[in-house]
């Protein structure tokens, strides 16, 4: 869908992009990080001709953009700025709908779709509409963002530190809520970011960057796997193999779960059965097959299986959903002080359980070193 | 509550001042009150209303043309190929700022001669510096991550002008247009003495003739006039984007 063909990007003698190649396939989101003045701006300015290269081509669906007329171009090219970049002058609505109303969209079609995005985004037109910037918190303003970026239905969407400014509980809010968007639109996005965990947690691929240089381009997992060399291992930090942990979903490593109701659990307790092998948690349901509680095993000094006494439990604190990371269910695991952590449906229902052990081998296959 | 100050009050006064200028009973019974045991109240040559119209005149023509001309060059200097001329603009306008506007004035009549258009011309050459002056600090003042926004945006460079710029400046470019538009009625009565007629053709009779009456029915209605064209203007203003809002 896009393509660098060798750029090169020189402000008077200083090298901003030295000379790139890569190519970022449909639907994908390709992250480009590294530390700052790196270059990533710069490429990304590269795609929309908001920067020429000094040489080299970009090419977008096969075309060289510089075929494109720039204004024209940029119109197709959805665009979240560093720092907002909001309108101060302008209402919410006038935001979102600038794009439509360059490309001369009549007024009642332009007002459905900023309604449209207003409501994809999370914010009640009838609420929204007629707001300005100035009265927005730091998060609705880059949903707004967002929705203006979207405005005519671009298939390319190029995001410069989209969630920076915003605190980091938010940020989380909006990564999730942009993954929750991509999975729907699935949109070729071009994302720019410093934050390493918002790469892994956004990024289909990540491409690591110094000095206007690419030095890694590969799956999340793969980089923090195999760093590609010593200034990428240290950029992605001595916890890798945690981080590396979030690029897993808990849905694709769960493991049956033992399920009984809490009738069944007064008999089960200290009941013999000492013949060594594993012995799962006793997860305990209600007639809604919600969880409620477990039973721990324990071998105690005669080797002999004993359960340790009914302990409740609430689904929210021990629990995971299928779509969190392992580095979510890692947390749950080592938290309760268990050996694995419940997988558990929105409702409350115990789907099966992920294991500290598979965890572990996971964790040993893909990191050599 | 809120209707009384802004819309009964100024109308009110507005009838006032109309009555005051077009009815001359009822002037020379309010300034016979204020001034007794004058020989005359009403100046016989010309009419105040004519006195006013051309006032407005000289006004209008010069501030129009100081708002036109200082807009386009606040433009000018700030784009791309006008910008090797924006410190040379900005030195200019502010020094001349600090002349009075009599003295400018005092130096046009040898320069120019008399007469209405002399006027125009130095009432325009004076008021265009606040004009100038605001429309380049406006423009300047516009975030450049708004404008960056703009581009990303697929404006074109006219639209980025229209959509983004002026709507963001509008307020510092009008409020220079309101200086430009006061300190014109304030000087345009100093035309009179240069011959272009005006609301200072009074005064300068009353003081030629030791007529207080005279002076104080030009002055009132120069005051009257600047007065209500700050206020027409503020209001024009408290509509546009106020950056100190954000
Ligand atoms: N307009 C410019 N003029 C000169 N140098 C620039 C300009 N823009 C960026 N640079 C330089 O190019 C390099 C890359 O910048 P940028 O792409 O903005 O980095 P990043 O977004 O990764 O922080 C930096 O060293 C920066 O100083
Ligand atoms: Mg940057």
């Amino acid at each position: 869908m896009i393509e660098f063909r060798n750029v090169v990007k020189r402000y008077r003698g200083q090298m901003a992009v030295d000379g790139i190649s890569f190519s970022i396939a449909e639907a994908e989101v390709c992250v480009l990080i590294g530390p700052s003045g790196c270059g990533k701006t710069t490429t990304l300015k590269l795609i929309n001709r908001m920067l020429e290269p000094s040489s080299g081509e970009v090419l977008l669906d096969g075309h060289p953009v510089a075929s494109f007329e720039p204004e024209e171009l940029r119109r197709g090219i959805g665009y979240v700025i560093q720092s907002v970049g909001l309108f101060p002058h302008m209402s919410v609505a006038e935001n979102v709908g600038i794009v439509p109303r360059l490309m001369k969209w009549e007024r009642s079609r332009r007002e459905k779709r900023t309604d449209e995005l207003l409501e994809l985004i999370g914010l009640d037109p009838a609420q929204y509409r007629r707001k300005y910037p100035s009265e927005l918190s730091g998060g609705e303003a880059q949903r707004v963002g967002v929705a203006r970026a979207l405005a005519a239905d671009p298939p390319v969407l190029l995001m410069d530190e989209p969630f920076g400014a915003v605190d980091p509980l938010n940020r989380e809010i909006l990564q999730l809520e942009f993954a929750a968007l991509q999975r729907k639109l699935r949109k070729t996005v071009v994302f720019v970011t410093h934050d390493l965990d918002e790469a892994i947690r956004l990024g289909d691929h990540v491409v690591i960057m110094r000095e206007g240089r690419i030095l890694q381009h590969d799956q999340p997992a793969e980089v923090l796997a195999s760093p590609a060399n010593e200034f990428v291992r240290q950029f992605v930090g001595v916890d890798r193999a945690l981080k590396r942990l979030a690029c897993f979903e808990v849905g694709d490593y769960m493991k049956r779960a033992e399920t009984i109701t809490r009738e069944e659990s007064f008999g089960r307790r200290n009941e013999p059965n000492g013949d060594g092998g594993e012995h799962p948690i006793l997860w305990v349901t209600n007639r809604d097959q919600a969880l409620v509680g477990m039973l721990e095993p324990e071998l105690n000094p005669g080797s002999r299986l004993v359960y340790r006494p009914y302990v409740a439990l609430h689904p929210d604190e021990v629990g995971v959903r299928p779509a969190a990371s392992l580095r979510e269910a890692l947390s749950r695991i080592l938290g309760q002080g268990l050996r694995a952590a419940p997988v558990i449906s929105d409702e409350g229902r115990v789907l099966g359980e992920v294991r500290l052990s598979d965890i572990e081998e996971l964790n040993q296959t893909g990191i050599a070193r | 509550m809120k209707r009384i100050g802004s819309v009964v009050l100024p109308a009110l006064l507005v009838a006032a001042f109309a009555v005051f200028v077009w009815s001359e009973g009822v002037r020379e019974l309010v300034l016979r009150s204020m001034f007794p045991d004058r020989v005359s109240y009403i100046y016989e040559r010309v009419t105040l209303a004519r006195l006013l119209s051309q006032h407005v005149a000289l006004v209008g023509v010069s501030s129009g043309l100081a708002a036109v001309v200082g807009v386009t060059l606040g433009i000018f200097v700030t784009r791309p190929i006008g910008r090797d001329f924006h410190p040379i603009v900005q030195d200019i306008s502010s020094v001349a700022q600090t002349f009075p506007p009599v003295a400018v004035l005092a130096l046009a009549v040898p320069a120019i001669g008399f007469g209405f258009a002399p006027s125009i011309v130095a009432l325009f050459v004076y008021s265009i510096l606040p004009v100038i002056n605001n429309t380049v600090s406006g423009l300047d003042s516009v975030d450049p991550a708004v404008i960056e926004s703009s581009r990303g945006m697929g404006m074109k460079r006219r639209q980025i002008l229209w959509l983004t710029e002026l709507p963001l400046a509008a307020r510092v470019i009008v409020a220079g247009i309101r200086t430009s538009l006061v300190i014109n009625v304030g000087t345009a009565t100093v035309g009179a003495v240069v011959g272009a007629g005006g609301l200072g053709t009074v005064i300068v009779s009353g003081l030629v003739r030791d007529n207080s009456a005279y002076v104080f029915t030009g002055a009132a209605t120069a005051a009257f006039f600047a007065f209500g064209l700050d206020f027409l203007i503020g209001r024009i203003q408290n509509r546009l984007y106020d950056a100190r809002s954000d």
